[in-house]
């Protein structure tokens, strides 16, 4: 899943812990959904969506190809 | 330095602390049918505390728990728990073909350490990845 979470917390002036705090989450678990590496709940996918004034698919993107294994080249 | 209300279960912590701290103190002076009562209490008495603490340091950084603190505490239990289904059944077999004669309190207490000490190591692990996933 690749997200653009940290596009539209940009654009509307929110720092991670301000938008984790709005969330009701913890600040890793934005890190960890800005970086695609967390497939969240509806529930929060919603809120999340829903405090960046966008919907689920204007910030989740999925993608059917397999995601990069780290460390691979 | 941001101050925040104490949330009432980490206030119970402490106080719980307090109490089995103060309590092995006092056992210490009077007679003691159970020498091993007060290091017991003292010891729970100072992790109750520090616990406590702890975990209300770390709500100023947010909720305590949320849906990814929890997949990653119900894995790490879960993993734990294979791990040492998987231990007992090799105590069970060493035991069985009498290549050590295990006493039961040797058994449990190696199930019960192995059982803490899997759990806390693979909630960490699964903590520094995004998502954990599902045991499959």
């Amino acid at each position: 899943v690749k997200t653009r979470i940290k596009e539209f917390r940009a654009r509307y002036g929110y720092t991670q812990e301000e938008l984790a705090r709005r969330a009701g989450v913890r600040r890793e678990t934005i890190v960890f959904l800005e970086k695609g590496a967390y497939n969240p709940s509806l529930r929060l996918a919603h809120n999340v969506a829903t405090i960046l004034h966008a919907t689920i698919e204007d910030l989740f993107i999925f993608t059917d190809e397999p995601e990069p294994q780290e460390g691979g080249g | 330095m941001r101050l925040i209300a104490m949330d009432t279960r980490n206030a119970v912590r402490i106080i719980l602390g307090v109490i089995f701290l103060l309590g092995g103190f006092a056992y210490l002076f009077i007679e003691q049918p159970f020498p091993v009562v007060p290091p017991v209490l003292i010891t729970a008495g100072l992790v109750y505390i520090f616990v406590g603490i702890s975990r209300h340091r770390r709500a100023r950084e947010g909720p305590e728990q949320d849906e990814r603190t929890k997949r990653v505490a119900v894995l790490g239990m879960a993993y734990s728990w294979r791990v040492s289904l998987l231990l007992i059944a090799v105590l069970f077999w060493i035991d069985y073909f009498g290549i050590y004669r295990l006493k039961g309190y040797e058994a449990f207490g190696l199930a019960t350490i192995v059982l803490a000490f899997t759990a806390i190591g693979f909630q960490q692990y699964f903590a520094r990845h995004g998502d954990p996933g599902w045991p499959g």
